[in-house]
């Protein structure tokens, strides 16, 4: 039955994944069990066949939309405490800059993942970051940029949240976006650095 | 103003595909994709509303710019499809539709591309006519034109905008939008654009579409 559910992420299939979702439920496994050996399964593998270039991003968006579909159906047996995933995730893309479809992704794939995503949207200044990461106590706050002049502004929200006193020791900064590199994420004092959403959700699924 | 009737712009699913990362020549588009991408392409005809004005000025009314010493007039051009194809991508986002709207985001990107082709076609043909050489669009964002210099594109565009606004980032709104200049001359003219504006765009080693469109770029050539 896990294979079935994990090859039906991997096929996009939401239908069937819903279906076998329930029946797994039904036959009485355990919530977290098909969550973890089921569905994250499938996802870790269409993650893999994505960095293999084997999938691409419209078909890794249905497989999305087909592990979303499982995620709902076993969040209301899951307790709060219960899944490894549901951790708090702060994110938007940095002022001046007004592109949303990259954040709207990594905002996909950490929703898709059993994450709570709190989008703040676009043209977010540093002051709003700061008072979301205060508001909402997020364990991950993530900015995104589409260009170089724009993903300076990740240098200035990162130096706000700091000297707020905001980045402790559980709070991580998750930094991403076309002109953002690696080496950029290191200067400017962020703690994590993704490549893409996929990638994005493997390094949370890692950590958190 | 250039308004171009949505039916008429040409929409090449291969270059769609292109942008979300596919090897049309190599890789395997799945029926459903095929599928769904025709169905946002018949919605994209409802909803953009392709647009573009370009102005011609003399060098002399130009402050000197390194990139325009050898040009004779400068073209500035503004296109743009509008803002609707954006807000149905968010709905459709919002609606949990994420594989729709990234084809339908992608379809965006291919005719605000169009529109602006079509632009640039008119101004070839002006030059032309006028018995003028012109060299290919380049764009603030790449090579060696500062996108910040997006600003003094638009303060010589003046009101000519076709209702593109540009933020103090440079980007502009809608975000579908194009915006490039072309040098015009009598004589012949150093190209700013080699022919593959990836060549100098700085986000080339991350981009889909510039891992994925070896033939499309075969087909900028001087002029076109």
């Amino acid at each position: 039955m896990y294979q079935k559910i994990s090859l039906a992420v991997q096929e996009g299939e939401i239908e069937e994944v819903d279906q076998l979702t329930i029946k797994s439920l039904e036959k009485g496994n355990d919530p977290l069990d098909v969550l973890n050996n089921a569905l994250m399964s499938g996802i870790e593998i269409v993650g893999q066949k994505f960095a293999d270039g084997e999938l691409f991003i419209p078909e890794v968006m249905m497989c999305a939309q087909a592990l979303q579909a499982g995620i709902d159906r076993l969040n209301p047996f899951l307790k709060q405490d219960e899944n490894p995933h549901r951790a708090k995730i702060v994110i938007g893309t940095v002022a001046n800059d007004v592109h949303d479809l990259g954040k709207n992704l990594v905002k996909m794939m950490l929703t898709a993942n059993g994450y709570e995503v709190i989008d703040m949207g676009v043209n977010v200044s540093a002051e709003e970051f700061a008072g979301a990461v205060r508001g909402h106590n997020p364990d991950v706050v993530g900015m995104s940029a589409l260009i170089t002049t724009t993903m300076l502004e990740m240098s200035k929200t990162i130096e706000y949240i700091k000297t707020q006193g905001l980045h402790n020791g559980s709070l991580k900064i998750l930094v991403g976006g076309a002109p953002v590199t690696e080496k950029f994420a290191k200067e400017i004092g962020a703690d994590l650095y993704a490549d893409d959403a996929i990638e994005a959700a493997r390094i949370l699924r890692e950590i958190l | 103003m250039i308004i171009a009737n949505p039916n008429d712009i040409p929409i090449n699913k291969s270059k769609v595909l292109c942008y979300l990362g596919y090897k049309i020549d190599k890789n395997k588009v799945k029926d459903i994709i095929f599928e769904l991408l025709d169905e946002q392409l018949e919605k994209a005809r409802t909803l953009i509303v392709p647009r573009g004005v370009y102005r011609v000025l003399e060098k002399n009314d130009l402050v000197n710019h390194k990139l325009f010493f050898d040009a004779q007039k400068i073209a500035f051009g503004v296109c743009t499809i509008g803002n609707e194809l954006e807000q149905e991508v968010k709905r459709l986002f919002a609606c949990r539709e994420y594989t729709r709207g990234v084809l339908l985001d992608s379809i965006g990107s291919v005719s605000a591309e169009a529109i602006t082709d079509i632009v640039n076609d008119e101004l070839n043909n002006y030059a032309r006519q006028a018995g003028l050489n012109i060299t290919r669009r380049f764009s603030p964002g790449y090579g060696e034109w500062d996108v910040q210099e997006q600003k003094l594109l638009f303060n010589y565009m003046g009101n000519l905008t076709a209702g593109v606004r540009m933020l103090p980032s440079g980007l502009m709104l809608p975000i579908k939008s194009v915006s490039f200049a072309c040098k015009i001359s009598n004589f012949k003219m150093k190209e700013v654009n080699k022919g593959d504006k990836c060549l100098t765009c700085n986000m080339r080693h991350k981009c889909l579409y510039n891992q994925a469109s070896k033939e499309y770029k075969k087909e900028a050539k001087p002029g076109n």
